[in-house]
C-alpha cells in the first residue's frame, strides 16, 4: 500500500509544481487568446470562458 | 519488427477504431469546439501533441513504476495527473517559446485536461498488451503509433464535422432541429459511414 500512496503523492506534487510554475510564467504580450474561438465553444467549465463572461 | 505493424496500428486507430465515432470518447470537444473549422484545427493540433506525448509518459509510468511495485490499480488516477501535469508543462513552454503558437493553441490547452480521449487512449495502449506482444521497448513504439493514429482520427472527424456544421448554419433547417439536434444526426450518419471501414485491416 505504501508504494501506491507514495506514487500518488509524488505525482500530485509534480502536478502542483507544474501548475504553480505555469501560473507564475507571464503570458506573452499581445498574445491573449481571442474571444472569437470561445464564442464557438460550448464548454462552460473552461477557465477562459468563465473569465471572458466575467469581463 | 515489420513497419507494417506501425502502419496497421495507425490506420486501425484512425479509421477502424475511431476514437470519437467508434469508441465515443472525446465527444465533448467534438460537439463543443466544432462550430468553426479554425477552432477545430487548433483543438486537433493541441490534442495530437498531448495525446502522443501523454501516451509515451503513461506507458513508461505503467511499465517502470506501477507494474514493478504491483500498484497498477492506481493507474487511472496516476494517468490523469500525469496528463494534467503535461498540459501545464506544455502551456508553460509555449508561453516562453512561441507567442504565435500560444495565441493559436493557448485557449485549447486547458480543455484538453477534460478530454477523455487522451485518458482513453493511454488506458487502451496498456489494455491492448503491446508490451506482452512486442516487448516493452518496441511495444512503446507501437503504442505511440496507435496514439498518433487516434489523434489523426480525432482531427479528421472533428474537421469534417466542423465543415458540415458551417454548411448547416446556412441550411434551411426546421427550428426544432437547429443547432445540436441536427449536429447529433450528422454525427450519427458519420458514425455509420465509419462502420463501413470495418474490416479494412
Amino acid at each position: 500500500m505504501w508504494p501506491a500512496i507514495a506514487t500518488v503523492f509524488i505525482i500530485i506534487a509534480l502536478y502542483l509544481g507544474t501548475y504553480l510554475l505555469n501560473r507564475r510564467t507571464p503570458q506573452p504580450v499581445d498574445a491573449a487568446p481571442s474571444s472569437e474561438a470561445c464564442e464557438s465553444c460550448m464548454n462552460y467549465s473552461c477557465g477562459f470562458k468563465q473569465r471572458m463572461e466575467e469581463d | 519488427m515489420s513497419p507494417t505493424v506501425f502502419f496497421v496500428a495507425i490506420v486501425s486507430a484512425m479509421l477502424i477504431n475511431n476514437v470519437v465515432l467508434m469508441r465515443f470518447l472525446g465527444v465533448c470537444p467534438f460537439l463543443g469546439v466544432s462550430k468553426k473549422s479554425e477552432t477545430a484545427i487548433g483543438m486537433s493540433a493541441a490534442v495530437m501533441f498531448v495525446m502522443v506525448v501523454g501516451s509515451i509518459l503513461t506507458y513508461l509510468l505503467y511499465y517502470f513504476v506501477l507494474e514493478p511495485f504491483e500498484i497498477t490499480y492506481i493507474s487511472t488516477i496516476a494517468f490523469i495527473l500525469i496528463i494534467a501535469s503535461l498540459v501545464q508543462l506544455v502551456e508553460m513552454f509555449i508561453k516562453k517559446a512561441s507567442k504565435k503558437l500560444y495565441k493559436a493553441l493557448g485557449i485549447y490547452l486547458p480543455l484538453i485536461v477534460t478530454n477523455c480521449a487522451i485518458l482513453g487512449i493511454a488506458e487502451t495502449n496498456i489494455r491492448e498488451g503491446y508490451a506482452a506482444e512486442y516487448g516493452v521497448g518496441q511495444g512503446m513504439l507501437v503504442a505511440t503509433s496507435s496514439a498518433f493514429g487516434a489523434a489523426l482520427g480525432f482531427a479528421l472527424v472533428i474537421f469534417a464535422f466542423s465543415t458540415i456544421r458551417e454548411r448547416l448554419e446556412a441550411a434551411d433547417v426546421p427550428t426544432a432541429w437547429k443547432g445540436i439536434p441536427i449536429s447529433l444526426v450528422v454525427a450519427g450518419i458519420m458514425a455509420l459511414a465509419f462502420l463501413g471501414l470495418e474490416g479494412i485491416v
